[in-house]
């Protein structure tokens, strides 16, 4: 659906404070997909997913959607729009409106559909990040942060993009609403959005949540693969000072000591698992 | 967009004019200011314009970037120009349209005008180019600081506008971000008339503002926690020292302000 070909991006471009952000990225994200970007701060994986919702135009290479060259357009975002869905960083800092559902309308109403077009985009949106009707006239200040996260994320999804991505969506949170805003995801993915796309901090987040991980450091792509592919690699994720899941690490150091364990294992229950079937030999 | 004004930032070359002491820096400003107000000569334009011009080149800021900064001045500095044109009196007609006439004494008027804007915005440029806000309101602070014997909240007025300076970047930053997840959302500032163009700022403006307020209260929360008093004989960390190059900048002030004066008395 996306697809960047060897996309450089650098920041006040020819001036002194020139901040090289990407270097020769080639990516793709395919139908059905959900992706994990992992990468310290300043790896770019900001950057890069500004790229790929048309907001940022690369200083050179191609963002592809659909196979249609969308850096060739005049206006990326206005081709875009409706099709790829960005949701920042902190999104409840962009909210405006008197109300949660007017709000929400907000982007349909930009695409031109008309207002009861807007209404059932907006309340399907909010059913599916989990906000019921009687939040459709409070105020988007006085709810509670989680909450104004939630609509801020209903406020993309209203668009109806086929892809969803989404920068730190977990930053800030605390681990039920880590595992409250995923369970949402997979909802949004399930019946509205064909792919997501997410930037994490966590290792654990992208083991529990993605099907393919990209490792960002310093501009490049380190490696990218499945989720058991990429962990598979500790030791290059560690060279890049990446961590690798919990459990991983702890499947890893059992393997040292002379264990063996057949494939990859990325989630707690997995672990529990292998570790009772080898005890029952 | 945002990024491109370049009024009020700041662009390190280290050259001999950033390492000039501020106050040095805003006394210099002062002196070119009144320089460029008095001068209505074709000599003294000159003279003027070759300081700025110098000054610029000793910066080692490319003048492209200058420029560029200017470029929300250009606007006004045409208005005033077709204002001066058409509005001034004068006896030589160049040419007459409709109810407009230029005359000889009009043109020159928005020619020097024009001159005198460009300059005046050129030299403070070049003071906020070359000197970090840091650096430059602790000049502030000491030259407001005879003030004081007259009640005159020096420190507190520095402090003020180090805040401010420093929350420009910080704000100008926030609102590219709204801008973006605004855009994100289909928000479309750049088409449409002038209606729908307002209407499109208000959900920049109203999520900016929110930030605005929520910093400033996060701020003072943070300094009330440190327990910050201003105008208590705080002292600061880098104390400002005039040096030779401030000597030799000033004896060059003076030396402009003596040829103007002597070129007055004398009048070639």
């Amino acid at each position: 659906m996306i697809e960047l070909i060897d996309v450089n991006y650098t920041y006040e471009d020819k001036t002194p404070d020139a901040a090289v952000a990407l270097k020769n990225v080639c990516f793709s994200v395919k139908e059905g997909e959900t992706w994990g970007v992992i990468g310290h701060t300043g790896s770019g994986k900001s950057t890069l997913t500004e790229i790929m919702s048309g907001l940022l135009k690369p200083c050179s290479g191609k963002v592809l959607f659909n196979g249609v060259d969308v850096t060739k357009e005049k206006n990326a975002t206005a081709v875009l729009k409706g099709k790829v869905g960005l949701v920042f960083q902190y999104p409840e800092h962009q909210l405006f409106e008197e109300s949660v559902i007017k709000d929400i309308c907000f982007g349909p109403k930009n695409m031109g559909f008309s207002s009861e077009e807007c209404l059932e985009k907006a309340r399907q949106a909010m059913r599916l990040v989990g906000l019921d009707e009687s939040y459709e006239n409070l105020s988007p200040f006085e709810i509670s942060g989680g909450e104004k996260r939630r609509v801020a994320i209903a406020g993309v999804v209203a668009m109806n993009p086929d892809v969803l991505i989404l920068d730190e969506p977990t930053a800030g949170l605390d681990p039920v609403g880590r595992d409250m805003l995923f369970e949402m995801l997979g909802n949004i993915k399930g019946k509205l959005c064909k792919s997501i796309v997410f930037v994490s901090h966590s290792m654990d987040d992208v083991a529990l949540f993605a099907d393919k991980v990209l490792v960002m450091n310093d501009g490049k792509v380190l490696t990218m693969g499945t989720v058991n592919e990429v962990f598979e690699k500790s030791a290059l994720l560690e060279a890049a000072g990446l961590d690798v899941p919990q459990v991983t690490r702890l499947i890893a150091r059992l393997k040292e000591k002379g264990h063996e364990f057949d494939s990859v294992i990325l989630t707690a229950e997995d672990a529990a698992e292998a570790i009772y079937n080898k005890l029952k030999g | 967009m945002l990024r491109d004004i370049t009024i009020g930032q700041y662009y390190n070359t280290k050259s001999s004019l950033h390492s000039l002491d501020p106050r040095c820096k805003l006394i210099g400003l002062l002196v070119m200011m009144v320089l460029i107000f008095v001068a209505h000569s074709v000599f003294e334009y000159a003279f003027v314009a070759i300081i700025t011009i110098a000054l610029a080149l000793l910066s080692k800021v490319p003048a492209m970037y200058i420029l560029k900064g200017m470029k929300p001045v250009w606007l006004i500095v045409a208005f005033t120009a077709v204002i001066n044109i058409f509005m001034g009196g004068g006896e030589e007609v160049i040419f007459t349209w409709w109810i407009f006439t230029a005359t000889k004494e009009s043109v020159l008027l928005a020619l020097s005008m024009m001159l005198r804007v460009v300059l005046l915005v050129m030299v403070s440029t070049l003071l906020t180019l070359t000197t970090s806000p840091t650096v430059l309101t602790s000049g502030l602070e000491k030259l407001l600081k005879p003030l004081e014997k007259i009640k005159f909240p020096s420190h507190e007025v520095a402090m003020m506008m180090s805040i401010a300076l420093r929350f420009i970047p910080t704000l100008g930053e926030e609102a590219e971000k709204i801008m973006k997840a605004q855009a994100a959302r289909g928000n479309d500032i750049e088409s449409g008339g002038i209606m729908k163009k307002i209407s499109g700022m208000i959900p920049l403006f109203v999520p900016l503002f929110i930030s605005a307020f929520r910093r400033a209260d996060e701020l003072a929360m943070a300094m009330e926690c440190r327990c910050y008093a201003g105008g208590c004989h705080r002292t600061s960390f880098r104390k400002l020292e005039y040096k030779k190059n401030d000597i030799v900048a000033f004896l060059l002030m003076v030396t402009a302000c003596l040829v103007i004066v002597i070129y007055r008395m004398v009048g070639f």
